[in-house]
């Protein structure tokens, strides 16, 4: 595990994952307080449970991580299940923080819900998005991933004022799930068809089933794009990274083709699907103005009807 | 029907979507009775729950809407609405 780790080099984390074809996974610490992005954390929560379920073991190597460490404030070796590395003297929680969480299922999430992501102290508007992503990167893993671990949730803000997300498991792939129902040649292909409004792995039809919208990443790509923040997935052999806009006014596009996007092939695959989304704190963007915008790209991306769409009667 | 009851201040829970769905929504119109889908202190909904809450009412029959009363919803939610209630009667390029 390096120093540091960002999405922005998330690329170089990656990179570094190695195998031997053994079952153990091993963590070495680099230093004594890496400051690892969420999505990180999670990953390797992810890896652990794949080790431990396959009769393997977790080793952590390198330096101990003390009581005040980023590492244990995030309560990392609880998630990769070495509780046996966790400093006695934990830190109160200071509002900056939602520790690393795994969640199996529907009755964990609304308890995690309850419980964790309020210890995010954030404006209502930026806790609302923390929310919506939450829900919507777990509820993806818990229905689409098929991995018997479900997910691990964390979240961080950072010294700059991001808040930091990441959500990952050690489940089938977006590849294998696309496939499913879709046809994609390769992984690239896969990852930009669950980007896109209306494409669901649960079902060929587009615009989904009565379950499933297949809107969850691109409206989590649309608040990424609109904050010009980060956002990756890393699945199988493919990293992808959207990278920030830097144009005044930001866009929404409905393909990953039309997006600044940059794409790594991993040496190593993970064996799973992990996320990571930055959020800015500012409420520079309106949950409601990012709505609008999201609304406009289904507006334009549907055939036109026969009728005019009926509309939703509110009072 | 009160979302908050089933669903909290926060609306993403899918499950509690789909019970409503079924044993409220599609069981009322099918009889042709209006409904009521109450937000009150709902603060915010993801758009997978109210995709599972009205898109399948919606794809299946688009005059549904005329019997269903969307209530005490903000800004956002609103929104959510209306972008479900429009793809839902629509196909995609």
């Amino acid at each position: 595990m390096p120093e540091q780790v960002g999405l922005s080099s998330i690329e170089q984390f990656a990179g570094l994952l190695a195998t031997d074809q053994m079952k153990d996974l091993t963590v070495v610490l680099a230093g004594s307080d890496p400051r690892v992005h969420p999505i990180a954390l999670c990953m390797l929560a992810a890896l652990a449970d794949v080790a431990l379920a396959s009769g393997g073991q977790v080793v952590v190597d390198g330096v101990a991580a003390s009581a005040d460490s980023s590492l244990q404030r995030m309560q990392f070796f609880e998630g990769i299940k070495r509780t046996d590395l966790v400093e006695s003297a934990q830190p109160e929680p200071t509002g900056n923080r939602i520790p690393l969480r795994q969640i199996r299922d529907n009755k964990e999430m609304k308890k995690f819900a309850t419980d964790f992501i309020p210890l995010l102290h954030t404006t209502p508007s930026a806790g609302a998005a923390v929310s919506y992503v939450m829900w919507e990167l777990v509820r993806n893993v818990i229905e689409h991933a098929g991995s018997s671990c479900g997910a691990f949730a964390a979240a961080e803000i950072d010294a700059a004022g991001r808040i930091l997300i990441g959500v990952a498991d050690g489940g089938i792939g977006v590849t294998k799930s696309i496939r499913r129902s879709h046809s994609a040649p390769d992984e690239r292909r896969a990852i930009s068809l669950a980007f896109q409004p209306g494409v669901s792995g649960a079902t060929s039809a587009y615009g989904g089933n009565e379950t499933n919208g297949g809107a969850g990443l691109f409206f989590m790509k649309s608040m990424a794009s609109l904050a010009q923040q980060h956002m990756v997935m890393i699945t199988d052999s493919t990293l992808m990274r959207l990278e920030k806009h830097s144009m005044a006014e930001p866009v929404v596009h409905s393909s990953l083709d039309q997006d600044i996007v940059s794409w790594f092939d991993l040496s190593v695959p993970f064996p799973g699907t992990a996320v990571g989304v930055n959020l800015s704190l500012e409420e520079t963007v309106a949950f409601s103005e990012l709505l609008k915008e999201i609304g406009k790209i289904y507006h334009l991306d549907v055939r036109a009807g026969k009728n005019a769409a009926k509309k939703a009667k509110f009072t | 029907m009160k979302i908050h009851a089933s669903a909290g201040e926060f609306a993403g829970n899918k499950d509690a979507a789909a019970h409503i769905r079924e044993n409220y929504l599609k069981y009322e119109l099918k009889k042709r009775h209006a409904v009521v889908l109450d937000f009150e202190d709902v603060g915010l909904a993801t758009q997978s729950f109210i995709h599972a809450l009205i898109a399948e009412v919606v794809r299946e029959d688009p005059n549904a809407l005329e019997l269903i009363d969307f209530k005490n919803c903000n800004e956002e939610i609103q929104a959510l609405i209306e972008i479900v209630v429009e793809y839902a009667q629509n196909q995609y390029e």
